[in-house]
């Protein structure tokens, strides 16, 4: 195999790595800080339920978590996230994209 | 205690329409929120939309009664509120808000123009809550400030699908009136994120509630 098709397949490896990890993704796991009171949450379900890519909307104040279905082949960019929570008063700290389910994700939070 | 105490909270709360001055002055974008709130001498009710996380503007009315020379108030205004500040933390959150309003006014001194202005410091957990509220109502000759200290306690910490409870004790002052004194109350808070309802009474036994409801 000489230089150039070593290249092409170098780059065709990296494309397939870092190409669509978000469609591979099921959901994403966002820590935020200010999650303390359940009635001024209402605003963050309302929010995202208004998103095409959204499915459903754990939110744990225990675990200050706001956990994001999405639905099959469909994203939502980080920088709409955040600009979403913040809309709803609150700061995010951290966004993972993960491939767990809302009722995985939800379970793990009911067994802290 | 007789039925009479918990027959008459029922029946102030079902039939009271005031604004509470601890709720809440902007929520988040997009909210409306619905708030009726009866204090022995101080019934309001609110209607709030805030179009950013950062103000809200609203719609709301006053009635009070035992002012002393001015008797009674009854306001109709409107009002914007506005964020200074918010503090997010991991376990906390406390913020800062200023608002200000006109409106209709009728009172023991006349009819007329009224102005208001008020403020409002906050900081709460899953199991504490603090806040003071300071509300300062003007018109032609008359000049009134309601302020309401608060210390809650929640025995368990809530969560989102889980209803909350809270006990509340409360400072309400009321200046320029028959009885400037501090008055105290103690009231049972319960909340979802849907709608919140609060009752208690002071210490002279006068009852007290609040409703709050998201849109």
């Amino acid at each position: 195999m000489n230089i150039r098709t070593t290249l092409v397949l170098l780059a065709l490896a990296l494309t397939t790595v870092f190409a669509s990890p978000r469609l591979d993704a099921r959901s994403l796991r966002v820590e935020v800080n200010g999650l303390v009171c359940a009635f001024c949450a209402h605003g963050i379900r309302a929010a995202f339920a208004r998103q095409p890519a959204v499915a459903e909307v754990f939110v744990s104040l225990e675990d200050r978590l706001v956990a994001i279905a999405l639905k099959p082949d469909q994203d939502i960019s980080d920088a709409i996230t955040k600009e979403l929570l913040t809309d709803a008063g609150y700061t995010v700290v951290r966004i993972e994209r993960t491939e767990a389910t809302l009722a995985e994700i939800r379970a793990e939070a009911d067994r802290d | 205690m007789t039925l009479r105490f918990p027959l008459a909270a029922l029946a102030i709360l079902a039939s009271s329409f005031a604004t509470a001055p601890q709720a809440r002055p902007v929520t988040y974008a997009g909210g409306h929120v619905l708030v009726l709130s009866h204090q022995p001498t101080l019934d309001q009710w609110r209607y709030t939309h805030s179009p950013s996380f950062r103000w809200s503007v609203s719609v709301g009315g006053l009635r009070a009664d035992h002012l002393g020379e001015t008797q009674s108030l009854d306001v109709d205004y409107l009002r914007a509120a506005r964020l200074l500040h918010r503090w997010n933390l991991p376990e906390a959150q406390a913020n800062a808000f200023l608002w200000g309003g006109i409106g209709q006014t009728r009172s023991g001194k006349g009819d007329g123009l009224g102005r208001h202005v008020g403020l409002q410091l906050d900081y709460e957990t899953r199991r504490i809550y603090t806040a003071l509220v300071s509300e300062l109502h003007e018109g032609d000759g008359w000049s009134h400030r309601f302020d309401t200290v608060m210390l809650g306690w929640s025995p368990h910490p809530h969560d989102v699908d889980r209803m909350a409870s809270w006990v509340v004790l409360k400072g309400m002052h009321t200046s320029n009136t028959d009885d400037s004194r501090l008055k105290g109350a103690l009231v049972l808070r319960f909340f979802t994120t849907r709608w919140w309802l609060e009752a208690g009474a002071d210490e002279d036994g006068r009852p007290l509630a609040n409703l709050m409801v998201n849109f």
